[in-house]
């Protein structure tokens, strides 16, 4: 019979081709094994938080009025940094954080649709109108980083940006209201 | 064109300058299996084909498996140390 070493080939290709998916398999699981168990053991994931605010008033009292805008530090130690995001600013322009400490970002906007990431960090999330953005970070380096919306937002978008001012944990010192701002540093 | 327009002499000429055209184009063809009889014997090495059938997996193999080890290595580079050493976010 002629064929025969034709099936011969067939059945070597055939090998190759399951040995192929084998090993694809095992990189693809080892992929999501490593990135499952870094996201687990790390609490890293997406930023996700589903929190409505009212746009129009959040300016005039609560949470996001001017006076607790920037970052706080609570009685049990928890430091939160709270931005308004608008046309075409991040307000406070500069907030001062701990290095190494569990920081809780949040930020609101009352115009329109804005994004922020932080330089050299992880941070990086979108501001919604009608909605409290918050991200849950720690900063591992100190030095101011750049803070800019990267979410177009208007003319001006390319003038919306803030700084975010890492200090090592022994410089940041809350002043008695809990309440830490760039210029104490 | 229109040959019978001409008159007899050119009428011969331009085909005669046809013909030297076509036979010309024609010979820069290559022969073509497709215009065997399909009963023509394949004349192939068994044994040059063996050899061909044994290596190409292995090539194709080396070259796929090189191109996946350098995607592989880059995101591992990226997530190890771009991504993990900037901290935790969630």
């Amino acid at each position: 019979m002629t064929d025969r070493p034709v099936e011969a080939h067939e059945r070597r290709i055939l090998g190759t081709e399951l040995l192929w998916a084998f090993g694809v398999g095992v990189l693809i699981a080892a992929t999501l094994s490593l990135i499952v168990f870094t996201a687990l053991s790390r609490d890293i994931n997406p930023p996700s938080n589903v929190e409505r605010i009212d746009p129009k008033t959040l300016h005039l009292s609560g949470e996001f009025a001017e006076h607790n805008l920037g970052t706080t530090v609570g009685p049990d130690g928890r430091v939160t940094a709270r931005f308004i995001a608008t046309q075409f600013m991040f307000v406070p322009r500069c907030v001062a954080v701990p290095q190494g400490r569990p920081v809780t970002l949040r930020f609101a906007a009352p115009d329109v649709l804005h994004g922020l990431l932080i330089t050299g960090t992880n941070v990086n999330t979108m501001v919604v109108p009608g909605f409290v953005a918050q991200v849950h970070t720690e900063f591992t380096r100190t030095g101011d980083l750049l803070m800019p919306c990267h979410e177009y937002c208007g003319l001006g978008h390319s003038e919306m940006w803030a700084t975010v001012q890492v200090v090592p944990d022994s410089q940041f010192k809350p002043g008695p209201d809990g309440r830490v701002s760039c210029a104490q540093r | 064109m229109v040959l019978g327009s001409l008159n007899v002499p050119v009428q011969n000429g331009l085909q005669k300058a046809y013909e030297r055209g076509a036979s010309a184009v024609n010979s820069t063809i290559p022969p073509s299996a497709a215009d065997l009889p399909p009963e023509s014997i394949d004349n192939v090495d068994e044994a040059a084909l063996a050899e061909v059938m044994r290596v190409t997996p292995l090539g194709a193999g080396i070259v796929a498996g090189t191109a996946v080890a350098l995607l592989v290595a880059g995101f591992l580079a990226m997530y190890l140390l771009v991504f993990l050493p900037r901290g935790t976010v969630g």
